[in-house]
């Protein structure tokens, strides 16, 4: 039994927190330096779509993470109780954005597909999104 | 961080540190700045000193390239650590902007 809960307030300074602190939790198994390097990336993009989509930037909003590690592979669950995603399968599409405007790269559910080995995302419309990703840490 | 220097024409912007949506927005004001300034027909970006990025930085990377294409100014990246170069990779920004 090995499990991390934290919630915080959707605030960007919660996106290194929210990367590091796994990063850290992540050390007690030895993985390398890369695969704690693509787990904080994919940590920080499902941190901002919830800040920046989920609730558009209203710091009120609250994001809950959770984590365990189980022979080895982290599982992490990012939620969000924010606006949803209406369309999950277009969303998870390349270059799909909603916020072109702001300079967004519509990569982020790229980059965690690439950077993680799983990847599976829920969402219901004006109640929230639902990360979970996996990924194996040594061995 | 940004640190730059203009030799020849080229303007080298260094970028260190992470990069990620919450200092974005101080990365984007330093860079648009030197880009209004001019005084420069080449720009690098220099990412040997990123520790990390994410894909808020890669819009904030095309974002740029954007502006200094329409001013017809060439575009480069130079030695990207390890961190920022996998993000570029998996985000096909190399295939916009070469590596240098």
């Amino acid at each position: 039994m090995d499990i991390l809960n934290i919630k915080v307030n959707a605030l960007s300074a919660n996106e290194s927190f929210l990367r590091s602190t796994v990063g850290a939790y992540c050390t007690r198994t030895n993985p390398s330096i890369e695969t704690i390097s693509d787990i904080k990336t994919a940590i920080s993009e499902a941190v901002t779509n919830a800040i920046v989509h989920g609730y558009s930037g209203d710091i009120k909003g609250i994001i809950d993470l959770s984590a365990k590690i189980e022979d080895n592979v982290l599982y992490v669950t990012i939620s969000d109780y924010g606006k949803g995603i209406s369309n999950v399968e277009q969303a998870l599409q390349d270059f799909y954005t909603t916020k072109a405007d702001e300079e967004r790269s519509g990569l982020g559910f790229t980059i965690m597909q690439s950077f993680m080995d799983t990847l599976e995302v829920s969402s219901i419309l004006g109640e929230g999104t639902s990360v979970k990703m996996s990924k194996r840490l040594v061995g | 961080m940004l640190n730059h220097d203009i030799k020849n024409g080229t303007l080298t912007l260094k970028m260190s540190g992470e990069i990620d949506h919450s200092n974005a927005p101080k990365f984007r004001i330093g860079t648009d700045s030197l880009i209004n300034h001019g005084g420069f027909n080449r720009f690098i970006f220099d990412l040997s000193g990123i520790t990390f990025m994410d894909s808020t930085a890669v819009g904030f990377l095309i974002g740029r390239y954007k502006i200094l294409k329409k001013l017809g100014i060439p575009v480069y990246f130079h030695n990207p650590s390890r961190e920022a170069d996998k993000v570029l990779k998996v985000s096909g920004l190399y295939t916009i902007i070469t590596k240098i």
